[in-house]
């Protein structure tokens, strides 16, 4: 178990560089770090493929794994719950992580229920679905061309995100 | 090269501390880098093809035939199609 055998392909691209597992666009990105034998994987919007493509490896390898903000990649960021939980509910918005973790059969909802139960922290919760569903997913702007609104988000997205906070309830009871 | 020249051009983008960017993660950046740049759309933006190679130097990024300002002398796409036009408005076809 380590952080060499997450390199995917031998490509180049991919390197060890301290605590951090690397993917190389433009410059090295942290993508993957080991705390306590638990695998953390940053949800970074800018490496979609490279995601999925480890999340599958490790899935395959049937370990711990959860997921984490990319600022937790910079060492004097402090610790903060609501910003993981926001990259968690912010990533799934994007339809790159939306469609690819339901391709890969990744139940996404599960992994983020575990994490908070792990870290204990469901209160911080509903105050940034809130804030997510209100600024993100049901962005819109008024076409009046049209007569229509236009969302920044996909329908899919959107009725996912309206009865997400009941799954994770639901999710949480079973 | 590719990757060269697109660093250039994003890392002339990096000012002082008063200028704040929203990067792809929706994370405000104080002092952008240039890994914050990736994947907005000042990335794509200075994305090229060309290169130092003979073949590729005077490469274009997107068709000139979708550029209006593009100049450009000679027999074109533009004009043939105009004269073509032209043509089938006589004969009554269009």
């Amino acid at each position: 178990m380590g952080l060499n055998n997450l390199i995917l392909d031998n490509s180049g691209n991919w390197l060890v560089k301290g605590k951090f597992l690397m993917y190389k666009k433009y410059v090295n990105i942290p993508i993957c770090f080991i705390e306590d034998d638990v695998y953390y994987v940053f949800l970074d919007v800018k490496l979609p493929k490279q995601v999925l493509k480890l999340t599958k490896e490790l899935m395959k390898m049937n370990v711990e794994f959860y997921f984490t903000t990319p600022e937790y990649s910079n060492p004097k960021t402090k610790l903060n719950h609501n910003l993981v939980i926001s990259q968690y509910l912010f990533a799934y918005s994007r339809p790159q992580f939306f469609y690819g973790f339901d391709k890969i059969g990744f139940d996404f909802i599960r992994n983020f229920k575990h994490w908070m139960e792990k870290e204990k922290c469901f209160h911080l919760l509903k105050e940034n679905y809130d804030s997510i569903l209100k600024k993100v997913v049901n962005r819109n702007w008024y076409d009046y061309y049209s007569n229509t609104h236009i969302y920044d988000c996909e329908l899919d997205i959107r009725e996912e995100f309206s009865v997400m906070y009941r799954d994770i309830q639901i999710n949480r009871i079973i | 090269m590719e990757d060269q020249k697109v660093i250039q051009r994003i890392t002339s983008l990096r000012r002082g501390g008063w200028w704040r960017f929203k990067d792809v993660n929706n994370i405000t950046r104080q002092e952008p880098m240039v890994q914050d740049f990736i994947g907005s759309s000042y990335n794509f933006m200075y994305k090229t093809y060309t290169s130092k190679r003979s073949d590729t130097k005077y490469k274009c990024k997107y068709s000139p035939n979708k550029n209006s300002n593009y100049y450009r002398d000679g027999d074109n796409r533009e004009k043939q199609r105009v004269v073509f036009l032209k043509i089938l408005k006589e004969y009554g076809i269009k």
